[in-house]
């Protein structure tokens, strides 16, 4: 009897039916986002999201430090004749000898990083139009959807310059599963594209960009205004395949349209505010702030704040905002013997101060140790990395005159910065010719813009990478021997390995 | 004796009805009897079980082997039995001194084996099942019931990856079935499936079982893919019984790196970066003896047991305290078990057990190069000149010469304040009603709960070239885990020859995880560690977390033997597991398997030699779901704090970003198994072999799949991505070479796997394993379909060059230059196979135990040399190095100062090894004053651990891996804490 009634209490609670329900309880998922409203994937739900998501590539730039700040200085002053290595290492050293290869892992880490931030900026592009929202007007969308494209440019413009011929990906796949999986392989494997269809698409997001994007903020040099995209049209022309010298004229002058100018004093744009500013920086002599943020000659910058700071300051010397912090081992990008030589060489140039500075420390390297060179452009945490200035482009605006023939034009362009600079005019022998132009205007441009991220796209840029990089490690006595020569093939960087690997349908580029 | 009460329970309650009439009608009846137990040659048997049959109530001999129990009437029966002796059964009639001689059994297939849900003579298992001896466990210094089963199951691979305190082990069965989820099998103690072994004391452990193949496993269904290791732990067997183990072990470093003293480092420096180092160094520091010291573990567990005709219980607590050879390195572990059984009805037996421990752990930097802490290379990378304390700041020491090591004594130092706290609480109670003799129904219900927490602590320091605010974390999680069982079973024997077995049953899961975390930083001085006494609290690492699962099932299983000599097994097991997709979440798991004895045919009676034979068969289906995460089929967000801090966001709200691609088929991975074995038993029961092949395919296998960065918002994602196999041979044999006084058993076994991966669907290279920084971040492990896991890919090389000193590398593809298409696979660290052989001896109580186990045929990428002998940069280098290089037309197989370094064959090297793992001498105090006492055991031994290695090997271990349980990878050195030799004196005491 009494089993009987065990029996059927076990059985019936034997029978009882559990849930296997378990929904997230600390992550945000479909459960909470929304998968599917009448079959349509719903990605974003309402205007919140789409601005959360808006805030999230705000925000890549800053949060990018890694492979758009410090590689890429590394492929464009160390990879030049601005920089040597720095901290000898199989990562960074063949940037400096010319032994790069597929199996460079800051190539695969760039490669990755920038092709998951077009992921990013694909997302808003292609759901914006399907949210649902009455709050977010018809203008709204296009305006988020311009700020979109002109950071999908911006990407895909140093992905050009880098790679040559990358894969052009401007939608999101789909999703995977056993059924669908044949049909979204190719975009999950997609081949490369040439680089003069990346170029033209980079142009039509940014004119695209143009019409839509807020205009220029001068408190908030973070948005991808009208004038960021007006900048980069500048570069955009200026560069081989879609030269054209009078747009760029053009871009560069409605930027000056725009509010754009020269600051006067060159240290506001890396300077630091001190406890005390008399002294010089030190241990107790802490920098409390960046000097300047927004001023009228950054074009985009990413901005960082006590308590949110950039952590790269302290790759290339001393963080002025913590003297002693990591400076224990070698630093990467440091300044070569034949940039000290061209500063030297302008007596008086301010800018040689902003941009190199010497501590003694604990090893010796590539200077003796009482004495060593440090790159000084990104000196505290609390300075903005500046990815485009008013500078930049003005001297663009030269680079197009004297391709149009007007020297006397570049020249005075020229002369603006220098004054800037404390540096008397160009004498007039130098817009005699062709050569002497362009022999000045390329030293200024690297005094000007040196340990910014632009010397290797420059030397591309005018086809001088030959004349320049084959010669400077004979002239440059700091600098270890160089293992291959740098020929007509060595103007794109190799393709990585691993992504090659991965995806069989890429190519590796010619010469590697 | 619990096991061989297993087989009495049914009628037990007949007898026990029977009896307590008896007791009530013939209370005056009761009989003292004593008598003396010896074995076949005459010498007295210490601890014989003397049983009253049908009862729980019994005796044990003396150290003289008499004995003495008070038996209720005549017709009582008493059972003698004794570990690896024939029980006899004596019915006790007028006879008031009954001595009974014990003849050796050396039938080993009476022997009970549990399986799932369940339990079967091992002459009657059908399946392949290894069953691990426990006895010389307490013999042994081992702190984990994983360490038990090292080389002593074929087919089971168990190696320690590194040789921290904590013994973490990797338990392989039958090959790597998992790409990047979890090859671990599944840890069944008493019916509860753990997930670790962590809390079990080794010395609680009574039998351990390995399911090995489908048809066993399969039971489990839906965990089982990678086999099962059952554990029960003691019962109470008889009389009132205490016992006391104690342990007391030194280890050392068993090997060392030695590297170059100051005037051969600067002339190294010289030739690497001139004028790096200073003139005129000097050898300051000794830094392997700073470093290493010697290890002390300290064990002791006392275990008492005791029971009457209804209860029984087993109670043991213990202590175990293992410092490891880097000081700051230790395992330290409470352990406290209570098992009690209970027939409280006639019809109802209740059970409960319980097990609490709290264990502590601290572990040392490993894998990671001595730039990044890791503290095994940067013993041999610091110059000898350097110090250890800065002379004139009276600071740890950081500059190197400019080269970026961190200092391996203020890393220990600050390690003390680390620590990683367990305790966990099992609390199984279980209920069996006995409905009908041949009907009962097991209902268990348990709570696993277990509460975890990380600190640590990193002072503040200020001085001239340093400015360490301190910092410290704290991670505090509850796991509460919830199993209820219910299952039935129908057990019958028709007409003495047809036994027939039917088992149904239910299992629910549950799982509830929590967690909580918080960083700060900015103390004012070293005193007080916790988080209140920090100034910020770090304003995005701090915070909490949850997450759940649950396992539904049901299962069943029937099975049939006429006479135990044709024998049929069939089980199906369905299961549905929350983490998988709704529409997929459920998977049916069948199995069958079948058995001949053939020696007990007509045929094969003629064969004296031949006692018994069986071969066996079985194909069966197994599922695994472990190591994805718990809602691994959902698309999910990762959630990134704003700084609101800054202007104008002070009331910022979190950002989400997509983290994976969902999978809406996510499905179970299934394993489907065949296996062909071979039980025999020869010679009078001398020899037992076991053959096993076998062929696992698995499909539909479980991966994290990462795809090319740019085509959607992320590029990772859990899915059924591809298949492996795994076939393999496994060899057993257990011989009683010399029986009598002088006794020499040997234990043999052999295995070996071969694994490929078959398939995959998307990607289809997969590459992982970055090492040292010296490869520049080359990973040197690459996979795809058609070979086997973890296959080394680098470059070729032919050599040092004896004009330029450089290390030829060799153009594969002939294209004239070296780059990295020239890279090709250079090396497999799976095994050809593995052994282990166990020989024991014993003479009149004296007796030695030797274990010997090892692997042929694997290959180690020395990442670590990349290290030591990579002369590329400031750090010091081992004394290899003085065979470098150095001028035109020398021969030598180092190459020069700053040669070209690729991942290449010059650090594959061979693996193979054999290890005397264990050696034992003890001795067994008989006699005189211990029975005074009433000692019926006392056996001090020596054991010697990692005593010899010999191998072929250059690094300071074959048997590490960095990547511990990696499925992908195996086999990789770097850095990682060695094993160490230890001698260990104990003492096992019973009363």
């Amino acid at each position: 009897m009494k089993t009987r009634y065990i029996l059927s209490i076990l059985i019936i609670s034997l029978l009882a039916a559990c849930s296997m329900d378990y929904d997230p309880l600390d992550t945000y998922s479909d459960v909470t986002e929304g998968v599917s409203e009448d079959s349509v994937q719903v990605v974003f739900e309402d205007k919140a999201d789409v601005l959360a998501h808006r805030q999230t590539l705000l925000n890549l730039y800053k949060n990018s430090q890694e492979h758009w700040y410090l590689d890429m200085l590394l492929l464009a002053e160390s990879h030049s004749d601005n920089a040597y290595a720095g901290s000898p290492g199989a990562e960074t050293t063949p940037f400096e000898v010319n032994s790069i290869e597929g199996s460079n892992t800051n190539l695969r880490r760039d490669w990755n990083s920038h092709m998951g931030n077009i992921a990013q900026a694909n997302r808003l592009i292609s759901f914006i139009d399907d949210v649902n929202d009455p709050a977010l007007t018809d203008a709204e969308k296009l305006q988020y959807k311009a700020e979109a494209k002109i950071l999908r440019a911006m990407i895909y413009f140093d992905m050009v310059r880098i790679w040559g011929n990358v894969p052009l990906v401007t939608t999101v796949a789909g999703d995977i599963t056993s059924e669908t999986v044949d049909d979204v392989y190719p975009a999950y494997f997609p081949p490369q594209t040439d680089a003069l269809t990346i170029y033209q698409q980079i142009e039509a997001d940014l004119l695209e960009g143009l019409q839509y994007a807020p205009a220029n903020d001068p408190q908030d040099k973070t948005q991808f205004s009208k004038s960021v995209a007006r900048a980069l049209l500048a570069k955009v022309y200026a560069e081989k395949p879609l030269r054209d010298y009078d747009k760029v004229i053009q871009y560069a002058d409605e930027l000056a349209a725009d509010g754009y100018e020269l600051v006067d004093d060159y240290s506001d744009l890396f300077g630091v505010i001190l406890t005390d500013p008399n002294s010089p920086p030190s241990q107790e002599n802490k920098a409390i702030d960046a000097k300047a943020r927004n001023t009228k000659e950054t074009i985009y910058e990413a901005q960082y704040f006590p308590g949110n700071t950039n952590w790269a300051t302290w790759m290339y010397g001393r963080p002025l905002n913590d003297w002693t912090f990591y400076f224990t081992w070698a630093k990467w990008i440091t300044p070569s013997r034949d940039l000290i030589k061209a500063f030297q060489s302008e007596v008086g140039d301010k800018r040689y101060a902003e941009t190199v500075v010497f501590y003694s420390c604990g090893w010796n390297i590539y200077y003796p140790a009482d004495n060593y060179a440090f790159m000084y452009k990104c000196r505290s945490a609390y300075n903005s990395t500046i990815k485009m200035r008013y500078a930049d482009i003005l001297l663009l605006k030269a680079e197009a005159l004297i391709g149009k023939g007007d020297y006397s034009g570049a020249a005075q362009i020229i002369n603006q910065t220098r004054q800037r600079a404390g540096l008397n005019n160009l004498p007039a022998s130098a817009s005699a010719s062709e050569e002497a132009i362009t022999e000045a205007y390329m030293k200024e441009r690297r005094l000007e813009l040196a340990m910014e991220g632009q010397r290797w796209f420059d030397l591309v840029r005018l086809e001088k990478v030959e004349e320049v990089m084959n010669a400077v490690y004979a002239k440059d006595e700091g600098r270890p021997a160089q293992v291959y020569p740098f020929t007509s093939l060595s103007y794109i960087l190799p393709v990585p390995q691993d992504i090659i690997d991965q995806n069989p349908n890429l190519v590796q580029n010619p010469g590697y | 004796m619990r096991t061989r009460l297993l087989k009495f329970k049914i009628p037990l309650f007949f007898l026990v009805l029977l009896l307590g009439f008896n007791l009530s009608v013939h209370a005056q009846n009761s009989i003292d009897v004593r008598g003396v137990v010896s074995d076949a040659s005459g010498d007295p048997l210490p601890g014989v079980n003397i049983v009253i049959k049908g009862t729980l109530q019994g005796t044990l001999t003396d150290p003289n082997g008499n004995y003495r129990i008070t038996v209720p009437g005549s017709d009582a029966v008493l059972v003698f039995s004794f570990i690896g002796y024939n029980s006899q059964e004596v019915t006790v009639g007028n006879q008031s001194e009954i001595n009974v001689s014990l003849k050796e059994d050396l039938k080993q297939l009476d022997e009970v084996v549990v399986i799932g849900y369940g339990s079967v003579a091992r002459k009657d298992v059908t399946t392949a099942v290894s069953t691990v001896s426990t006895k010389e466990i307490d013999e042994r210094p081992i702190v984990s019931a994983a360490q038990a089963i090292q080389g002593k199951a074929a087919g089971v691979n168990v190696y320690q990856p590194s040789g921290a305190p904590g013994g973490e082990m990797v338990i392989r069965v039958r090959g790597t079935t998992s790409f990047n989820g979890s090859n671990s099998p599944l840890y069944v103690v008493d019916g509860v499936p753990v997930d670790n072994l962590n809390f079990l004391s080794p010395m609680d452990i009574a039998s351990m079982q390995i399911l090995k193949d489908a048809s066993s496993a399969a039971i489990y269904g839906s965990r089982a893919a990678n086999g099962v290791i059952l554990i029960t732990t003691k019962q109470a067997s008889g009389e009132a019984k205490i016992s006391l183990n104690t342990q007391f072990g030194v280890s050392r470093v068993a090997n060392q790196i030695e590297s170059l003293n100051a005037s051969q480092y600067k002339e190294l420096m010289d030739e690497i970066r001139p004028g790096a180092i200073p003139e005129g160094t000097t050898d300051q520091t000794d830094w392997f003896n700073e470093v290493y010291g010697t290890g002390i573990t300290q064990n002791y567990q006392l275990q008492i047991s005791d029971g009457n005709d209804k209860t029984r219980y087993f109670i043991s607590g213990g202590y175990l305290n293992e410092k490891g050879v880097l000081s700051s390195a230790f395992f330290r572990r409470y352990n406290l078990r209570s098992n009690v059984e209970s027939q409280v009805r006639s019809w109802l037996n209740i059970g409960l057990n319980l097990s609490y421990s709290d264990n502590t752990r601290n572990g040392v930097t490993t894998g990671a190069g001595s730039n990044r802490g890791g503290v095994v290379l940067a013993v041999v990378n610091l110059p000898t000149a350097s110090n250890i304390i800065d002379p004139q700041t009276g600071l740890y020491n950081r500059t190197f010469f400019g080269q970026n090591i961190v200092n391996p004594i203020e890393s220990i130092e600050n390690g003390k304040n680390n620590k990683n706290n367990e305790n966990r609480l099992i609390a199984s109670g279980s209920s069996t009603i006995t409905f009908l003799p041949e009907l009962t129904l097991k209902s268990s219900f348990t709570l696993d709960r277990r509460n975890g927490k990380v600190t640590g602590f990193n002072p503040p320091v200020h001085g001239a070239d340093r400015d360490d605010w301190g910092n410290a974390w704290d991670t505090r999680s509850t796991n509460t885990l919830l199993v209820f069982d219910n299952v039935l079973t129908y057990k019958k024997t028709f007409a003495d020859k047809h036994n027939f077995e039917a088992m149904a049953g239910s299992s629910w899961t549950d799982s509830q995880w929590s967690q909580s975390y918080i960083n700060g930083s900015h103390y004012k001085d070293d005193n007080i560690h916790t988080l209140n006494a920090a100034n910020k609290i770090s304003w995005n690492g701090t915070g909490s977390g949850a997450s759940g699962w649950g396992i539904m099932s049901v299962f069943g299983r029937l099975s049939y033997n006429y006479e135990s000599k044709y024998l049929f097994t069939f089980n199906i097991r369905e299961d549905g597991s929350s983490k998988l997709h709704p529409d997929y979440r459920w998977g049916t798991f069948p199995s069958f398997s079948a058995a001949w004895r053939m020696s007990s045919e007509e045929f094969m009676q003629g064969l004296t030699w031949l006692d018994d034979l069986k071969i066996r068969g079985g194909w069966g289906q197994t599922g695994n779901q472990s190591g994805v995460g718990d809602y691994a089929y959902l698309q999910r967000y990762n959630i990134t704090r704003q700084a609101w801090f800054e202007t104008g966001k002070e009331d910022a709200l979190p950002l989400i970003t997509q983290a994976n691609l969902r999978t809406s088929d996510l499905t179970w991975e299934t394993t489907s198994q065949i296996n062909l074995g071979l039980d025999a038993t020869l010679f009078a029961d001398r020899v037992t072999i076991a053959m096993d092949y076998y062929s696992k395919h698995t499909e539909d296998m479980l991966m994290y799949v990462s795809l090319p960065a740019g085509a959607a918002a992320s590029s990772n994602i859990v899915r059924n991505e591809g298949e492996m196999m795994n076939r393999g041979v496994e060899l057993s044999v257990s011989s009683r070479n010399f029986t009598g006084a002088f006794t020499w058993n040997t234990d043999f076994n052999i295995s070996h796997n071969t694994n490929e991966l078959k398939s995959l669907e998307l990607q289809q290279i997969y590459y992982d394993a970055e090492t040292t920084d010296a490869f520049h971040q080359i990973r040197v492990v690459r996979n795809e379909p058609g070979r086997a896991l973890g296959g080394f890919y680098g470059y070729i090389s032919d050599g040092v060059d004896p004009e330029t000193g450089e290390l030829m590398y060799r153009d594969t593809n002939e294209d004239g230059k070296i780059t990295a298409s020239d890279r090709t696979y250079i090396g497999d660290p799976n095994p050809a196979f593995t052994f282990g052989l166990t020989n024991s001896f014993s003479y009149k109580g004296f007796s030695v135990n030797v274990f010997l186990q090892g692997a042929v045929g694997n290959d180690i990428f020395n990442a670590s040399k990349g290290d030591v002998m990579g002369m590329y940069d400031l750090k010091n280098q081992s004394t290899e190095v003085l065979h470098r290089w150095r001028t035109p037309g020398q021969i030598t197989d180092v190459p020069k100062a700053g040669f070209v370094m690729q991942p290449s064959s010059y650090f594959i090297e061979d693996g193979s090894y054999l290890r005397v793992k264990d050696i034992t001498f003890s001795y067994n105090f008989s006699g005189g004053i211990l029975n005074k006492l009433g000692v019926s055991r006392l056996q001090p031994y020596v054991t010697a651990t990692n005593l010899l290695t010999l191998t072929d090997y250059s690094g300071m271990d074959p048997e590490v891996n960095q990547w511990g349980n990696s499925g992908a990878v195996q086999g990789i050195d770097w850095g990682t804490y060695p094993h160490s030799k230890t001698f260990v004196f104990g003492l096992n005491v019973e009363f």
